[in-house]
């Protein structure tokens, strides 16, 4: 024994992970256990787990302190609810890792995560943040983003939201990594601070996106790191979503943007407000007064950056106003296999779940309900036996042309790959030969010469059925 | 030949709890191995907890002075905060928690960063409440503290024990005027928010060298403490107080009327701290009427053990505790807060295996999982464990026998008090090589 031995090996059980990952949790206790064993089940060891339970009300807590004898894991109970920027700084508090991965309780990783993010830090020393590519959980060929972007207005857009994963244009630099398992290096908190605890819920990640640019990195996206993102699960608790999201748009704005361009920003917010609906006006007033009463904090904040580069403006989708919204919502599909069969008829009801991605709202010509599609549209067919042709019931503007794709589902390999071209009579029904044993199967119309309606939707083909015969 | 000069808050042979058990045997060996050991302690056998952070210290021992086991024990009187002032200290100090735990969180017992949550915390409390812990939990006896002014210098070495007493501070400050280097008998619980204050952290980052039960807290406190010196010193055990002759598990079934085929001994006060409700949780779910859990240890917290697998019997003669350690099949160890888990060693002495808690960093280092027994996450898997144990007679006899080599290796007694006393020495040569541990005093 020496008593003045130089400090030996830290013992292996304390000795500092790579990564902390804090899970951030509220009221999911239906839902926690299975994103941790996504956690525990990750290919990349060298993590600790930090769940921070923002007070919730239900037994979630309990649920993650079941996990404590992994060894992995620390658990956090809140005093109060603290929003999530305030939730994750306290992870911060206790986080030992050199990298500091966020998660929140309805995010599922893939056993990859951990590991192709950190592999995308490593690969380059400006990389100060990595964002993973997210599906929803309820459709997982959908992407719920692959980072984010911002425009001149102030609004933010998760890149590739709602977009088909066969599709999307991934990004390899964006704005700001998505909050749910993002994967950021230690030293931009260090440089910056934490999380802005005034940022209660949205743009939390899009000001620490922001930071870490100013601070002369760059937010990378892994494309091979993937998360299942159970969407929208924790604001679903929150009763005044518009007004938070409002205000933290602007704090955000009124924090970060150039001096020099903030006036311009200002009379584009004024004409914005004139022109809004009567129901939103009150809000962004409120969320206007809620920005000025914490002007000094602003204030604060603005002089803590001073020093520091601003590349916002050049980052930044160069219009103004709100984001469109006339891209289809797959949000609302639900494919389950289980309920499906040989037969689609597109009627808004029983297609719900043959619909995978890629068509708009249902619509009714007459007697015939159809949907329109969009450039890429895909629909799920599970066939008992086997079947000899595929029958398209459609209509469309005469003279585009359209592409018809068959395929067994998670091949890539076409079973049919067929052009057609629109009808002139309004519908029309051509059937493609198909000899395609039982099993399941997916349909994807891709129209390549789509066209724009008047209110912004870029249409595809109008189909009312689909059938295997 | 090494003098050393121990101060401990109570001290005396017929004290069975463990770390008082831990320094009499400690000084004890010491004696054997030729180090002429004094000891000043209080007239305190057993001090009474007398709200959340004060203690009572009664006047237990009459006499002032004794020798014992070749030991020169000297006692004095100390005093202890009136009750009411007591609880009025420990509600501040709960008061001022419950403001920690809103500002920093609840972390979970058995969390991965939870020794690093209550460090944070110690570390930003004002130290005013460093003051109020040192002044409720005592001892506070000035005539020990005037008598070691006054010897201290015939001696090379002191030694003082331990965490969370009042009496390391003052026995360090001591060794300070005194320049004499002072080793630290910690005893430090790591999990405990009750041995996280900044004046306990000065006490481990200023002591010359800390002893420390375990590789694990070896690490800790050079992870936490920079400025310490911790020395996996270790606990031990007496081989020959736990041969096969000195034991007899029949006669503890006859004389406490145990009926059960199979026995899972329970070691330990009856406190939350301990972690009795898990073995009892873990029987309940095996709900298996040969196999009966027996608790022994003193009943602090008063509450009934209310099942029909578990018998309470109470703290018990030594005799009768080898007794049970022969008439058992394992021992569980369910504490979720320990500075090493003595009776883990007890246990393996008598060839017997150990289930631990997983949560416990110390136990969790000190038992080797699967080869002398089993560290185990919450009732369930303790339940799955005590039944793989009594259903294989051949598992248990292997395991019990790989704790008993584990511990004839490395803790026994004779190895501890000569690594200890070879400390000294080092100690000894260390100051007069380099003068005091520099660092400030407390206040």
């Amino acid at each position: 024994m020496h008593i003045d031995q130089a400090p030996s090996k830290r013992y292996s059980q304390y000795a500092a992970p790579r990564v902390s990952v804090i899970v951030l949790n509220f009221n999911g206790a239906n839902i926690l256990a299975k994103c941790l064993d996504h956690l525990l089940a990750q290919r990349y060891q060298d993590f600790e787990i930090l769940v921070i339970d923002n007070h919730s009300a239900d037994d979630s807590a309990a649920i993650a302190e079941r996990y404590l004898g992994c060894g992995k894991l620390s658990v956090v109970r809140a005093a109060r609810n603290l929003g999530i920027s305030g939730g994750r700084n306290l992870g911060l508090l206790y986080a030992q890792g050199r990298v500091i991965a966020f998660i929140d309780n309805d995010g599922y990783a893939a056993p990859d995560w951990l590991a192709e993010a950190i592999a995308r830090l490593d690969s380059d020393p400006r990389i100060g943040a990595v964002a993973p590519v997210v599906f929803f959980q309820r459709n997982k060929a959908i992407l719920n983003g692959a980072g984010g972007v911002m425009n001149y207005q102030g609004y933010g857009r998760d890149w590739c939201f709602d977009t088909p994963y066969e599709f999307a244009q991934l990004r390899d630099r964006v704005l700001y990594p998505m909050g749910c398992g993002m994967v950021i290096r230690r030293e931009i908190f260090e440089r910056t601070g934490g999380f802005d605890p005034r940022l209660v819920r949205y743009f939390d990640d899009t000001e620490l996106g922001i930071r870490v640019w100013r601070a002369g990195m760059q937010v990378a996206v892994a494309p091979c790191s993937w998360v299942d993102h159970e969407f929208n699960y924790s604001g679903n608790f929150l009763a005044n979503r518009a007004q938070l999201f409002e205000q933290a748009r602007l704090r955000v704005a009124l924090k970060h943007y150039p001096a020099l361009r903030l006036p311009r920003w200002l009379w584009r917010e004024f004409s914005l407000l004139r022109r809004l609906d009567r129901t939103i006006r009150p809000i962004v007033l409120r969320a206007w007064l809620w920005n000025l009463c914490h002007l000094p904090s602003v204030v604060r904040a603005r002089l803590s950056f001073i020093s520091m580069s601003n590349p916002l403006w050049e980052l930044m989708e160069p219009f103004w106003g709100q984001y469109g919204t006339t891209a289809p919502v797959n949000l609302e599909n639900r494919p389950d296999l289980t309920r499906a069969g040989a037969t689609l008829n597109l009627d808004g009801e029983s297609d719900m779940h043959q619909l995978n991605f890629g068509w708009y709202r249902s619509e009714r010509d007459e007697s015939t309900s159809f949907r329109w599609s969009s450039t890429h549209a895909s629909a799920l067919f599970r066939l008992r036996q086997p079947a000899v042709t595929c029958t398209l019931v459609f209509g469309g503007s005469s003279g585009r042309k359209a592409r018809l794709v068959i395929r067994g589902l998670g091949g890539a390999q076409a079973c049919v790959d067929e052009i057609f071209e629109m009808p002139e009579i309004r519908w029309a029904s051509r059937r493609f030969r198909a000899h395609l044993p039982a099993g399941d199967y997916e349909v994807l119309l891709r129209c390549d010469d789509d066209f724009v309606d008047k209110s912004g939707r870029r249409l595809g083909v109008a189909v009312s059925s689909i059938r295997f015969d | 030949m090494l003098r050393a000069l121990h101060v401990f808050p109570t001290f005396g042979a017929d004290l069975v709890y463990g770390a008082e058990r831990h320094e009499y045997l400690l000084s004890k060996k010491l004696v054997e191995l030729g180090v002429a050991v004094d000891v000043l302690t209080t007239l305190t056998a057993s001090y009474r907890q007398t709200s959340a952070l004060s203690n009572a210290w009664p006047r237990d021992y009459r006499q002032a002075a004794e020798v014992t086991d070749g030991m020169r024990i000297e006692r004095f009187a100390s005093f202890s905060l009136p009750p009411r002032i007591g609880h009025a200290l420990s509600r501040l100090m709960l008061k001022r928690w419950r403001r920690e735990e809103l500002r920093y969180g609840l972390m979970a017992a058995g969390s991965l960063n939870l020794v690093d949550y209550y460090y944070r915390r110690a570390r930003e409390r004002p130290w005013y409440y460093d003051s109020m812990m040192l002044l409720a939990r005592g001892p506070y006896a000035p005539g020990l503290v005037r008598r070691l002014l006054r010897i201290g210098r015939d001696y090379d070495v002191l030694l003082v024990g331990f965490i969370p007493f009042a009496l390391n501070w003052q026995v360090i400050c001591a060794a300070r005027v005194l320049r004499k280097p002072v080793a630290l008998l910690a005893l430090f619980h790591p999990e405990d928010l009750y041995h996280h204050f900044r004046a306990i952290y000065w006490c481990l980052n200023s002591a010359g060298a800390i002893l420390a039960q375990t590789p694990f807290s070896e690490s800790l406190f050079r992870r936490m403490f920079p400025k310490s010196r911790p020395v996996s010193a270790g606990v031990g055990v007496d081989p020959g107080e736990f041969d096969r002759s000195a034991r007899c598990g029949a006669r503890f079934r006859q004389r406490y009327g145990i009926r059960a085929g199979k026995i899972v001994l329970f070691v330990g006060r009856k406190e939350y701290f301990k972690r009795y409700d898990l073995a009892i949780d873990a029987l309940n779910l095996l709900a298996d009427e040969r196999v009966g859990l027996v608790m022994i240890g003193r009943d602090v917290d008063g509450i009934a053990v209310d099942s029909p697998y578990a018998t309470f019997l109470g703290e018990l003669p030594r005799q009768d505790l080898l007794d049970a350690y022969d008439a058992c099949d394992l021992l569980i160890v369910p504490s979720q807060s320990e500075s090493f888990g003595w009776v883990v060693l007890e246990a393996w002495a008598c060839r017997k295996p150990v289930i631990g808690n997983r949560l416990c960093a110390p136990v969790r280092s000190v038992i080797d999982d699967g080869v002398n027994g089993f560290v185990c996450s919450g009732a369930a898997e303790m339940a799955c464990r005590i039944a793989q144990l009594t259903a294989d007679p051949e598992l248990t006899r292997r395991l019990g026998q790989a704790g008993f080599e584990k511990v004839a290796h490395r803790y026994t007694w004779d190895i501890i008090g000569r690594n200890v006393r070879d400390l000294y020495a080092q100690l000894a040569n260390f100051q007069a090589e380099r003068g005091p541990h520099p660092g400030a005093f407390p206040f």
